[in-house]
């Protein structure tokens, strides 16, 4: 625990606060105070609204945002690429694929089964690029430019779906797609909490192994690592993180490639430290996307994908930028 | 200077070693026995498998044929920590994460010293502060790898590998992309691990009276096998260099210590 942790911790909390106060009926501390305490002579409508609203609301944003920092934090370790994230390697949007065609297909939002496909498409698509791009050995460039490749045919066969869907079905995934996380309910929260314990608990036990795989590949070996089981691993955790986050919130853009930059400028490379940072990271972000999100433009909202999407875009120019002087 | 006969117990031995890379076989049927105790330089020009012979034994590159044996015991039937704890490597031009600290660099060498979820020990800090004080990098130690010089970069790495602690280091081209007197820290703190620790070190070299000072062996290879080996004495003539680097070359005795000292002429014909 650092200084950095506590303040990143501190962020949260007052946004999380925020989410709580902040709506269409806007409530006051007290008011959400005594809904949360559950007391006596809170009002019945400010325990209606922060209980199964905003609560669940604040909840999901947080852990999407958590799961979307690590995913990226690991992703960037193993590819050893700062630019790698499961957004642009295409991991989200086989996730996202999977679950279109369960939602438009099948005509189902079961929260239970959503994310199940997303891990299936998650990992298909991981596997998928992790084979196309090994020969002998995967180099990450290779990675990267085979997973955007994968990731444009899997964003054109989700359009393909939506355009053949029934119409109604197709609009309900569209906003689920487009990273909203409204649609919050403590189910989905239940369920997303369940999908990341494990997999966030392995890599935080694995971060050792995390942080000699961001070395070379001989570093790594002759150091006694057995580099292709702990990339593979690596990938499996990302994809069962991945997946659950996209199947809660849809394609939520370019906080895996900010929290753990971010996360890393603050807490340094080991991962034992990196990745409760990039969590927290990501959790901030996704928040005050959401918060930012439905309060510009009230009571119309935008997605919080939109919302990161504006932010990450620039911030994604701008790492291209500070790297032009890199050799590829 | 009583040494163990190395002839009998070498530290490493690669047996009729076949490898290379896809389609592209750069070493078939090769033997070789580095003697335990020894500083073997690997000499020849680019391109003649010198770095390729040195992953393998390292086994970074997988063998086509034949084996690579440890103190008498096939690598391949070890567990590669196991191996990483008596055999340290240090690869040609190491890539390291961006904004990593030397110390968060020279922690990584006790990676296979520690059990799967171990804790860190008081060996381990030891080890790492017996490695930056070897390497002259203490006052260095918490300076991100991309602020320092090539020298220092370098050395840093060294310092990993030392942290390892292993009995036996392989270096591939250690002294590249240094200047002269960042060379001599090298070669001289590689020359005292084997004088002062009994340890065993080969480095792939370039430059030739360097490796002729320094090394207590030289090995000579061109297209994938072994043209000359032995003490610089014997090895460090006009015919071996003749044969591997196709120049023509005198040598003389050098007159600080009497080791030979090559001038190349110019190119064989």
């Amino acid at each position: 625990m650092t200084r950095a942790h506590v303040l990143l911790a501190l962020a949260a909390f007052v946004l999380f606060g925020l989410s709580l106060i902040q709506g269409d009926q806007p409530l006051s501390l007290a008011d959400v105070a005594g809904a949360l305490a559950g007391s006596d002579d809170a009002s019945p409508t400010a325990t209606l609204i922060v209980h199964t609203v905003r609560l669940p609301r604040a909840l999901l944003a947080l852990l999407v945002g958590a799961g979307l920092g690590i995913a990226g934090a690991i992703t960037q370790t193993v590819m050893r690429n700062p630019l790698a994230e499961p957004g642009l390697l295409g991991i989200n949007s086989g996730a996202a694929l999977a679950a279109m065609i369960l939602i438009v297909g099948y005509e189902t939002t079961e929260p239970h089964l959503i994310p199940w496909a997303a891990f299936a498409g998650a990992l298909a698509m991981a596997l998928t690029i992790y084979g196309l791009s090994w020969r002998n050995g995967a180099s990450s460039i290779r990675i990267i430019l085979i997973g955007i490749g994968l990731s444009a045919l899997a964003g054109a066969a989700i359009g393909f779906v939506s355009a053949f869907g029934e119409i109604s079905a197709v609009q309900r995934a569209q906003v689920w797609l487009a990273g909203s996380i409204y649609d919050a309910r403590w189910e989905k929260v239940q369920v997303l909490a369940a999908w990341f314990v494990a997999p966030m608990a392995l890599a935080l036990l694995a971060s050792r192994d995390l942080d000699l795989a961001g070395f070379g590949t001989y570093s790594a070996r002759g150091l006694g690592q057995r580099v292709h089981l702990v990339v593979a691993l690596a990938i499996l955790l990302c994809s069962l993180i991945s997946a659950a986050a996209v199947a809660a919130a849809g394609l939520i853009g370019f906080v895996g490639l900010i929290a753990p930059h971010m996360a890393r400028r603050l807490v340094g490379h080991r991962h034992h430290r990196l990745l409760p940072a990039a969590a927290l990271a990501g959790g901030v972000l996704v928040l005050a996307a959401d918060l930012i999100g439905r309060s510009v433009i009230a009571p119309a909202q935008l997605p919080a994908g939109l919302v990161t999407t504006l932010i990450g875009a620039p911030f994604f120019a701008f790492l291209l930028w500070r790297r032009r002087h890199v050799a590829a | 200077m009583s040494r163990p006969d190395t002839r009998t117990d070498p530290a490493l031995e690669a047996r009729a070693v076949s490898t290379g890379y896809p389609g592209a076989p750069v070493i078939e049927g090769l033997d070789l026995a580095i003697a335990r105790g020894t500083f073997t330089a690997l000499i020849g020009p680019n391109g003649c498998g010198k770095s390729t012979l040195l992953r393998a034994i390292a086994r970074l590159l997988p063998l086509a044929d034949g084996a690579v044996l440890l103190d008498g015991r096939a690598i391949a039937s070890q567990s590669t920590k196991e191996v990483a704890r008596q055999v340290g490597i240090l690869p040609q031009a190491p890539e390291a994460p961006e904004g990593l600290a030397v110390i968060d660099l020279v922690r990584q060498g006790r990676y296979p010293h520690r059990a799967l979820f171990g804790r860190w020990s008081p060996a381990d800090g030891a080890a790492c502060e017996e490695a930056l004080a070897l390497t002259g990098l203490e006052t260095l130690r918490d300076r991100s790898l991309d602020s320092l010089s090539g020298g220092q970069k370098q050395r840093a790495w060294i310092a990993m590998t030392l942290a390892q602690k292993s009995a036996t280091l392989l270096l591939d081209e250690p002294t590249t992309y240094l200047d002269l007197a960042h060379q001599l820290d090298v070669l001289d703190l590689l020359k005292s691990l084997v004088r002062e620790r009994g340890a065993t070190v080969v480095a792939v070299l370039h430059d030739l009276n360097q490796a002729a000072r320094y090394a207590d062996r030289i090995v000579m290879m061109k297209a994938g096998e072994i043209v000359a080996e032995g003490p610089p004495g014997t090895t460090v003539t006009p015919e071996a260099i003749g044969a591997v680097f196709g120049v023509d070359a005198k040598v003389v005795a050098n007159p600080v210590d009497g080791t030979p000292l090559m001038i190349a002429v110019g190119r064989l014909p």
